[in-house]
């Protein structure tokens, strides 16, 4: 090995290292911050009562004056008319959880840390990997592989040492909501499924607290403040019943531009902003939308509560925190959840597929046609799943379905699309030899080629 | 009865599943709610998301109980819900 390439390895090394040191100390650190904060609830007068605790905690932290600092530092939000000293110092007070570090929770950090919100709480469950950085802004290349909420602690701190950052590392469920929401004053959902926005809203509704809801896909976004005001609607008083699962999106399939979720994101802020401070006119009864395709924005008048809403009108039939992956039948994760469609003859293995490869075959791919052009095996056709299910692929490959030992292999990104296709062909073909890959490309690039691109 | 024109604007999934972003609907003038729910989504293909949409009036929510009484020109707006972030 020459000099250069020794140096480059060295180099490297020391990045990881590096990397695996600082993600130690900030584990370390919240370690810490959890232990004091425990010492501190029981060397109080009453250890069982996290509320005493908690309302002599909040006591202590009222701020009733800015710092030399906090007007040099905010100087130019203090002269704007309507938020002022007064509006500054509520900032400072108030505590603001977010939930999901993404495409939509980092803009709304960034904004709420650097504006001078006193305390803020991160909840997310999930690592840093390397397709979140086009959008996830506070996360970047040293920190792949750490926490989300500990690399947005890190670049938040950065940004305004004096901001208090409580770290959630964990999913929110049923029955960890209330302890984690409780402390806080407005909560931002900036997740990325269903069932964890059907549980932050009735959270909120039972204790009360205000919902900055935003949530984007691909060139689309939407913005509401559920649960404010005396007329102010939920989430439930909105969408009643949850979408079927196969009429849901997330960011992983669907794709989703940076600019899109920033813009969301910057006003959940900017709505976290004029809840606290009392500014402005909320955006509680309406719905954003946001189209980014003609850069269009409209604001819909949405209904006000719901008279009969299962959650907050006067009589709710729902009192307590339901399992919100049984009610919404969907994983509280925007991961892939496999599907097991086919039965195991009807598929191949990425071994039995590299088998077959220099046999006579044809390899369907039913990718979209943007992600075909990403990557693709060698021969392969491109052949979108809808046309598959439109039936124009027994046109176009006649000639390739007239025999039935002709082998068809279906073949898609993860392994899901394909076993629909399989088995929408199969209806029509049920003696062909028709099979698809397990695990998709991702399984090829995992087991047979690392050079091939994942997304 | 008459009858009338009015203006749909699409969003989100439902600009994919129509394949436009705006398009025109000729509708009785006098429709209820789920009524006109009903027609949109055949017409325009979105029965897979029928049940989850919210259709809004000249920017306005329509709760599908309710009898609309629709002018030329109205302008009704197709919104899934986004959960995506």
């Amino acid at each position: 090995m020459d000099n250069l390439s020794l140096q480059k390895q060295d180099i490297e090394e020391l990045r990881s290292e590096i990397a695996k040191l600082r993600a130690a100390l900030y584990t370390k650190e919240q370690q810490l911050q959890d232990l004091e904060q425990l010492h501190a609830q029981q060397s109080g007068n009453d250890p069982d009562s996290a509320v005493v605790q908690q309302e002599h905690e909040e006591k202590a932290e009222v701020h009733t004056h800015l710092t030399n600092d906090d007007i040099a530092r905010f100087s130019r939000q203090l002269i704007l008319p309507g938020f002022g000293v007064q509006g500054q110092l509520k900032l400072k007070n108030s505590a603001v959880l977010i939930v999901g570090m993404g495409g939509l929770g980092c803009p709304a950090a960034q904004y709420l840390a650097a504006a001078g919100c006193g305390r803020l709480g991160l909840v997310d469950y999930d690592i840093v990997e390397r397709n979140n950085f086009h959008r996830q802004t506070l996360h970047s290349e040293k920190k792949e592989g750490m926490s989300k909420v500990d690399s947005a602690r890190i670049a938040l701190l950065e940004l305004n040492s004096s901001c208090q950052i409580k770290c959630h590392t964990r999913l929110l469920n049923s029955l960890n909501a209330f302890s984690v929401l409780r402390a806080y004053d407005v909560i931002l959902d900036c997740s990325d499924n269903v069932p964890t926005r059907y549980l932050l809203n009735d959270a909120c509704v039972m204790l009360g607290k205000p919902l900055v809801s935003g949530s984007a896909l691909k060139m689309d976004g939407q913005l509401t403040v559920y649960n404010y005001g005396a007329d102010g609607p939920c989430y439930r008083c909105i969408y009643p019943v949850p979408p079927p699962p196969e009429a849901v999106t997330n960011c992983g399939d669907g794709g989703v531009l940076g600019a899109i979720t920033g813009t969301i994101g910057a006003l959940q802020a900017l709505e976290a902003i004029k809840v606290i401070v009392g500014l402005g006119e909320v955006l509680a009864g309406r719905l954003l939308i946001y189209d980014g395709f003609s850069n269009l924005f409209r604001n819909i008048k949405i209904r006000s509560k719901r008279p009969n809403c299962h959650i907050c009108s006067a009589e709710p039939l729902i009192r307590d925190l339901i399992d919100y992956e049984l009610f919404c039948g969907m994983h509280a994760t925007d991961k892939d959840n496999p599907l097991q469609l086919l039965e195991p003859e009807q598929r191949l293995n990425v071994f039995e597929y590299q088998e077959l490869q220099s046999a006579p075959h044809l390899l369907l791919d039913v990718r979209q046609p943007a992600e075909f052009e990403i990557c693709q095996l060698p021969s392969a056709v491109n052949m979108p799943l809808a046309e598959i299910l439109d039936d124009s692929y027994v046109k176009r490959f006649s000639s390739q379905l007239e025999s039935k030992e002709f082998p068809i292999v279906v073949l898609c990104r993860r392994g899901n699309d394909s076993q629909i296709a399989v088995q929408h062909m199969r209806n029509r073909y049920p003696d062909h030899s028709i099979r698809d890959v397990i695990g998709g490309l991702h399984a090829w690039s995992n087991k047979v080629d690392n050079g091939f691109p994942i997304y | 009865m008459s009858v009338v024109r009015i203006g749909i604007l699409f969003f989100a999934k439902t600009r994919e599943l129509a394949g436009i972003s705006r398009g025109t609907f000729t509708v009785n003038s006098v429709v209820i709610g789920s009524d006109l729910l009903n027609q949109l989504s055949q017409f325009f293909g979105l029965n897979s998301v029928r049940d989850s949409l919210m259709l809004a009036l000249n920017e306005r929510y329509i709760n599908l109980n309710e009898e609309l009484s629709l002018c030329e020109g109205d302008e009704i707006a197709i919104i899934p819900p986004i959960s995506g972030g």
